[in-house]
């Protein structure tokens, strides 16, 4: 057994990337009987298989928490067994984007070994770690090119096309962020394969409940009318904020969080929901009805009632949001702050 | 077809027969049993297809059989290649490249462009007229020439092409096989795993990358950087298209110490840009001499820079049929047959040897020894092998079977009783 395969077989990993072979392994050891779920003494994996679900439909991404690990581990494969059941294509897809946004924001901070080691031995990707200089670029990586188009021929931005690649002896040569973002298409299709695989199964009885309450989120989704896109004023937003808020104005595609963080600050900056919509609706997968559930979702008018504080500048960190390591920003903990201070200086 | 008459047209199959009854040397293609195969006959002016082989045997049957115009074969692999499209079950297809001396812009082209009205034989050099000035028939073939420089043009592509998979994608010289299409131009053939499942998209990144199609001269290491009055840029060793372009505009430094290329860089650069190039230009010699400056001069301004960057890109990109790449379905001239527009075989080249190749100096199967007497309408001078033949127009006269069979299939002659 490799090193690396040695070290991602822990707790720890399997929680953080539950479709790895060994973390199914550990789940079939656990023995964990579909029946049971509704049990007591599994309430909370149930619980967090339901937040999974809950989460990835109504923001896109699943929260990166791994307090108990068992939980977390299966959790996975019980919302994904509960997604086969609703069977309901939007949900599924939903889902694996978030389950795989999950994963890669883990990778983004794992070594290049244990990277390298995933992208080989659980997708099969000819990839390897390869520090290389080529002019102004410093890349981590390189990929066998075929590999390569098969992702980049599906995505539209012109940097991934392959003219503007670095190619040398059938390797196109990548940063760290690039990697992972192409993993993390092949996780999303492995976890929705995995889904469809089961789907429209049907449900032990004691499921029926944790079931009907998912029909009843999907429910929930309501049509809206169309908005004038507005342009709010953006000069005292602190630089990860405008980052983000930039990058969707350019129709550039941010991710998950990073639009979350975004709806979460403007809502607590008082901006209106049609205007955020309509700010959102700049970016190539726009889609009305979902983008007004979600931001509603956060602002706490649906849902759990409960409006969404903005992540702290350490969960920002953590996701790579962090400009130039808040080198402009002054020692604040919260985005937000830093804006009421610009407010009070300008005063 | 092109054939003058149905006596032509009689002549060259039975040349064809003939040629096919000795011949066993097909180029056949790998897994011919997965391929779908077509052909031209003579008589019918459409394409019969949707055929399969279960062996080498078995296509060299057909053709004695049939004795095709033009025979293809499918670069994919179908599970059931007789089926109708939509059911023949794709399982995967060679990359095709196609690189066609009509498709290069050359200053010869205009040259070798002509016409014969197809029933009173009256001929005339471009422009092509809509109907017979003589005898106001509309049934006018347009017909294209080629010549050395336009085929040496194509050849040099290919060439280019192959460098380009070898270098940068890294394709071994074992897996590409070469063609001369036995007309104006070459097919360059790859096979590999991972190359047979690429579907269109993949294909069309493929083609982008080889035409420089969407290159952001930026993502290459050619920008100018913030706070920074002069551009940075790739060395001539760099790899991708960095370092083509850098060579790409040292090369056209040195041809602009030649006026005879005035016109050409005027029409490319525009005329203020190509001034200013040429102001400095025995400075940026000696600058670029050892590796690129990319401050140039200080005289050389922003706009003049992107513009000789995109000359440079246009020059090293590769010309090709970009649709015959991306068409995972496409049918091939199969290997080693005779091109019925020439009479010429569709020759295999060893990929070693294809930069001393000379498409011209043994492209005919047929003998040099026996002469037909034809009657030729119009003819530029042309070369095969050691030998030139013409110009003609409207004369009588007596050819070697190679040259009497390439007039004929060209449509410019026809037998002379």
């Amino acid at each position: 057994m490799s090193e690396e395969s040695l070290l991602i077989s822990s707790l720890l990993y399997y929680a953080k990337y539950p479709f790895l072979p060994k973390a199914k392994e550990f789940v079939k050891n656990f023995n964990l009987a579909l029946d049971n779920l509704s049990l007591p003494s599994y309430k909370n994996i149930l619980e967090r298989a339901i937040k999974r679900i809950e989460m990835a439909y109504y923001f896109g991404f699943i929260d990166e928490k791994l307090e108990n690990l068992e939980v977390e581990i299966l959790s996975y494969p019980v919302a994904l067994y509960l997604a086969s059941i609703i069977n309901n294509p939007f949900l599924s897809k939903r889902i694996s984007l978030a389950e795989a946004e999950r994963a890669a924001n883990f990778l983004m901070n794992e070594d290049d070994k244990i990277i390298e080691f995933i992208g080989k031995n659980i997708f099969n990707l000819d990839i390897s770690i390869e520090k290389n200089i080529i002019g102004n670029f410093i890349y981590d990586f390189s990929i066998n090119v075929y590999h390569y188009i098969d992702f980049s021929s599906k995505m539209n931005a012109v940097s991934w096309k392959l003219a503007n690649r670095f190619l040398y002896k059938g390797r196109v040569y990548l940063f760290k962020r690039e990697i992972v973002r192409i993993l993390k298409s092949h996780i999303e299709n492995h976890i929705l394969s995995k889904i469809n695989e089961y789907k429209g199964i049907s449900p032990p009885s004691s499921l029926n409940e944790a079931i009907n309450r998912i029909k009843a989120l999907l429910k929930e989704h309501t049509p809206l009318e169309s908005f004038t896109p507005i342009k709010p004023n953006i000069k005292k937003f602190p630089p990860c904020m405008k980052n983000i808020y930039e990058k969707i104005s350019l129709s550039e595609s941010v991710s998950h969080f990073a639009r979350f963080t975004l709806v979460s600050f403007l809502i607590n900056l008082g901006f209106e929901i049609e205007k955020i919509i309509a700010l959102f609706s700049q970016l190539g997968d726009f889609d009305e009805k979902m983008t007004k559930y979600q931001v509603e979702h956060i602002a706490g008018i649906r849902g759990g009632k409960k409006k969404y504080i903005v992540p702290s500048c350490k969960t920002l960190k953590t996701h790579n949001l962090c400009i130039e390591d808040g080198k402009y920003c002054e020692n604040i903990k919260s985005p937000l702050k830093f804006y009421f201070k610009q407010v009070r200086r300008k005063k | 077809m092109a054939f003058l008459s149905y006596n032509d047209e009689k002549f060259i199959k039975n040349e064809f027969k003939n040629f096919y009854s000795n011949f066993n040397n097909i180029s056949f293609p790998k897994e011919i049993e997965k391929r779908e195969f077509g052909y031209f006959t003579f008589e019918q002016n459409i394409m019969i297809r949707h055929l399969k082989v279960s062996n080498n045997e078995e296509i060299l049957k057909l053709i004695k059989n049939v004795i095709p115009l033009h025979i293809y074969y499918s670069s994919a692999y179908y599970e059931d290649p007789s089926a109708p499209m939509e059911k023949k079950g794709w399982n995967g297809a060679e990359l095709i490249f196609d690189i066609d001396a009509d498709h290069i812009v050359s200053d010869c082209q205009k040259e070798h462009k002509f016409w014969i009205c197809n029933n009173c034989k009256e001929s005339g050099m471009a422009p092509i007229p809509k109907i017979c000035p003589n005898c106001k028939s509309d049934k006018i073939n347009e017909l294209d020439w080629f010549c050395d420089k336009c085929l040496t043009l194509a050849k040099n592509e290919a060439i280019k092409l192959i460098e380009i998979l070898e270098i940068d994608f890294g394709i071994q010289s074992k897996n590409i096989n070469v063609f001369f299409s036995g007309h104006r131009g070459y097919h360059v053939h790859i096979d590999s795993e991972y190359i047979r499942k690429l579907d269109q998209n993949a294909r069309r990144e493929i083609v982008d990358y080889l035409i420089g199609e969407g290159i952001d001269f930026s993502r290459h290491g050619i920008y100018k950087p913030k706070k920074s009055t002069t551009f940075i840029g790739p060395d001539y060793d760099s790899k991708s298209w960095g370092g083509r372009i850098a060579r790409g505009i040292y090369d056209i430094f040195l041809r602009m110490k030649n006026s005879s290329f005035e016109e050409y860089f005027i029409e490319n650069l525009g005329k203020s840009t190509y001034k200013n190039f040429l102001n400095n230009l025995e400075n940026l010699i000696e600058l670029w001499y050892e590796k690129p400056v990319w401050s140039f001069t200080p005289n050389i301004k922003k706009k003049d820079i992107e513009k000789i960057c995109m000359l440079a890109l246009k020059e090293q990109a590769i010309k090709l049929d970009t649709v015959v790449t991306t068409d995972i379905h496409r049918l091939i001239r199969l290997g080693n047959s005779l091109n019925g527009k020439t009479g010429w075989l569709s020759k295999e080249i060893d990929i070693n040897k294809l930069e001393s190749f000379d498409p011209l100096i043994d492209p005919s199967p047929f003998d040099y020894e026996n002469y037909v007497k034809i009657k030729v309408f119009l003819s530029p001078k042309f070369r095969l092998g050691q030998n030139f033949f013409g110009p003609y127009k409207n004369e009588v006269v007596k050819l070697p079977l190679a040259a009497a069979i390439f007039l004929i299939c060209k449509g410019v002659a026809s037998l002379y009783p």
